[in-house]
C-alpha cells in the first residue's frame, strides 16, 4: 500500500513539470465551459424549458454544464496514452519485473494526476462558476450521495481506459481510444444532458457504462433523481466496476501470454 | 510549373508509402468519421429538442459545422503533421535538410507528408454538403457555388495560417503541444453561429484571431440570412482575402522563424 502512496506523490510532482501543459489545459477547459454556457443560453431563451423529468431551468443548465465540466478534468487523464507508450517503447518489461500490480500501479499513477487536476483545473472552473455565473448548491445528503457516486465513477472511468489500453498488446496503434471516446461523448451525458435525448438513445445508454460517470452523478447533484432511482443507480455502478474487473483481468492474462516486447 | 510537378511527385510517393499500411489507414479514417459524426450527431439531438438556435435551423447549423470540417480537413491534410512535427525536425536537426534544398523551406516541409487520416473529415463533409443542399431551400447560382469554393480555400488558408504559426513557434519553444492547443481550442467557438457569443467575443473572434471567417460568416451569406447584427456587412464576403492575407503573414513569420534558426549541429 505505501508504495503506492509513494506513486501517487511522484505522479503528483510529474504535474508540476507539465506546469505550462496544465494552464493552458485550463484556459482550454474554460473556454469550451464559456463556449457550452452561451450555447444554452441561447437555446433557453425562455428561461427554463420541459424535459421527459420536469421543467429545467437556465441556471439549472449552467450548474449541469459547470459540474460537467469539472467532472471532465478528473476523468480526462492519459491513462491510455501512458499505457500505449509504456508498451510500446518496451519499459512495460522493466514494470513487470518490480513486485507491483500493473493495474494498481496504473490506477496510483492516475490518481497522482487527478489531484494535480484538482487543484489546477477544476478549482479554477469552481471559482469561475460560484463567481461570474452562478451555480445551484445541493442538499448535504445529495452531496454526500454525489461525492460517493464521484469515487465510483472515477473507478468505472478508470476500468474503461486500462481496458483500451491494454488493447495495444494487439494493436499497435493507440487509436482504437477514438471508438469508446466517441460512445463516451455522445452516451455520458457529458455535453448533451440524456432528458433531452430522443427515447431510443437514452434505451441505448441504458444498457453502457458511459453515464453512470457523468450524467448519473450530475443528476444527483441537481436533486432530479428519486431516492430509489439514485440506490439503482449505485447499484448499477457497482455491477459495472465488477463485470469490467472481470474483463480487466481476462484480457490481462491473455496480453501476458501474447506480450512481445520490441526491440529488447 | 516545376514546383507543380514536383509536389505531385511528392504526393504521389506519400500515396504509395501510405498503402504499405492500406489497412491501418483504412481503418483510422473510419474511426475519424465516427469520431465527427457524433459531433453533428450530438446537434441534430439539440435542434431536434430546441428547433433553432438564435434563428439557425439544424441544417443551416450543419452547414456552418460543415465549412469548418472541410476546410479543416484541407488544411489537415497538408499541413497539419509537418507543422506539428516541426519541434521534432529542430530538435533532431532534420530542419538542416530543408535549407539545402533549392526550394522555398515552407513549401519542402510541408510537401509530402500528408495526413491521409484528414481525408476523413473530406468524405465526411462532402457528404453533409449534400445532405443540407438537399434540405435548404436556398437559390443556388453558379455564382454561389464558386463563392462557397473561393470561402472554402480561404478558410482552408486562415486554418493554414495557424497551423503555420503554431509550427513557426517551435524555433524559439521547445515544445509546441500548448501553443497547439492554446490556438486551436479557438475553433471550439466556430460551432454554432458565433452571434450566441457576447459582442465583445464576437469582436475577438472578428478581427483579433480571425477565425469566424472560417465559416460564420461565409454561411451567412450562403444561406442568406438576415437579422444576425454583423459588424459591417461586407464582412460577408471576406473569407478568401482574409485567408490571403493571414497565410501571407504566417508566411513571413515563418521566414523570421527560419531566419533566426541555427542547428543543433547534430
Amino acid at each position: 500500500m505505501k508504495k503506492y502512496l509513494k506513486f501517487i506523490q511522484i505522479s503528483f510532482y510529474n504535474g508540476l513539470a507539465y506546469r505550462v501543459e496544465y494552464f493552458v489545459g485550463t484556459f482550454r477547459n474554460l473556454v469550451i465551459l464559456l463556449v457550452q454556457l452561451c450555447v444554452w443560453r441561447a437555446l433557453l431563451t425562455a428561461g427554463s424549458v420541459t424535459t421527459s423529468t420536469g421543467v429545467v431551468t437556465l441556471r439549472e443548465m449552467n450548474t449541469y454544464v459547470l459540474i460537467s465540466s469539472m467532472i471532465g478534468t478528473l476523468l480526462t487523464v492519459n491513462v491510455v496514452w501512458n499505457m500505449t507508450d509504456r508498451i510500446r517503447n518496451g519499459q512495460i518489461a522493466m514494470d513487470l519485473l518490480k513486485p507491483m500490480n500493473f493495474q494498481a500501479y496504473t490506477f496510483a499513477n492516475m490518481l497522482g494526476q487527478n489531484m494535480f487536476a484538482f487543484l489546477f483545473q477544476l478549482l479554477p472552473i469552481l471559482a469561475v462558476g460560484i463567481i461570474f455565473v452562478g451555480m445551484n448548491f445541493p442538499s448535504i445528503p445529495n452531496l454526500l450521495l454525489f461525492q460517493f457516486t464521484m469515487i465510483n465513477a472515477i473507478v468505472i472511468s478508470f476500468q474503461i481506459n486500462y481496458i483500451i489500453g491494454l488493447v495495444v498488446f494487439w494493436y499497435l496503434r493507440g487509436w482504437q481510444a477514438n471508438i469508446v471516446w466517441m460512445l463516451n461523448r455522445l452516451f455520458s451525458g457529458a455535453y448533451i444532458p440524456l432528458w433531452f435525448f430522443p427515447t431510443f438513445l437514452v434505451t441505448i445508454s441504458n444498457f453502457l457504462p458511459f453515464r453512470l460517470y457523468y450524467f448519473v452523478p450530475i443528476s444527483i447533484y441537481l436533486g432530479t433523481l428519486t431516492p430509489r432511482d439514485c440506490l439503482y443507480a449505485i447499484l448499477q455502478q457497482f455491477a459495472w466496476m465488477i463485470i469490467l474487473y472481470g474483463l480487466t483481468m481476462l484480457e490481462w492474462r491473455a496480453a501476458m501470454k501474447k506480450l512481445v516486447i520490441q526491440g529488447g | 510549373m516545376r514546383t507543380f510537378k514536383l509536389s505531385l511527385r511528392f504526393f504521389a510517393a506519400a500515396v504509395k508509402s501510405m498503402l504499405e499500411y492500406r489497412l491501418t489507414t483504412l481503418i483510422d479514417i473510419f474511426t475519424y468519421i465516427l469520431n465527427f459524426g457524433v459531433g453533428y450527431i450530438s446537434t441534430w439531438v439539440l435542434l431536434s429538442k430546441f428547433q433553432s438556435i438564435h434563428g439557425w435551423t439544424l441544417y443551416e447549423v450543419f452547414f456552418l459545422f460543415n465549412i469548418n470540417m472541410v476546410a479543416s480537413g484541407i488544411s489537415g491534410l497538408f499541413i497539419s503533421s509537418p507543422m506539428r512535427g516541426m519541434e521534432q525536425m529542430l530538435q533532431n536537426g532534420d530542419f538542416d535538410m530543408v535549407l539545402i534544398r533549392p526550394m522555398d523551406s515552407l513549401f519542402y516541409t510541408i510537401i509530402g507528408r500528408p495526413n491521409f487520416t484528414s481525408t476523413s473529415a473530406l468524405i465526411l463533409g462532402t457528404g453533409v454538403f449534400i445532405l443540407c443542399f438537399t434540405h435548404l431551400a436556398i437559390h443556388i447560382t453558379i455564382l454561389k457555388i464558386v463563392f462557397l469554393l473561393a470561402a472554402i480555400l480561404g478558410a482552408a488558408l486562415i486554418q493554414t495560417a495557424i497551423l503555420v504559426v503554431i509550427g513557426t513557434m517551435s524555433f524559439w519553444l521547445v515544445k509546441n503541444t500548448a501553443t497547439y492547443s492554446l490556438l486551436n481550442c479557438f475553433n471550439n467557438f466556430l460551432d454554432y453561429p458565433i452571434t450566441i457569443y457576447a459582442r465583445s467575443i464576437q469582436a475577438f473572434l472578428t478581427f483579433v484571431i480571425p477565425v469566424a471567417f472560417v465559416n460564420f460568416y461565409p454561411a451567412h451569406y450562403f444561406l442568406n440570412k438576415t437579422g444576425d447584427n454583423l459588424f459591417f456587412p461586407a464582412l460577408q464576403y471576406g473569407t478568401p482575402i482574409v485567408g490571403l492575407v493571414m497565410f501571407f503573414m504566417a508566411y513571413q513569420f515563418w521566414k523570421i522563424g527560419v531566419n533566426k534558426y541555427e542547428s543543433t549541429g547534430s
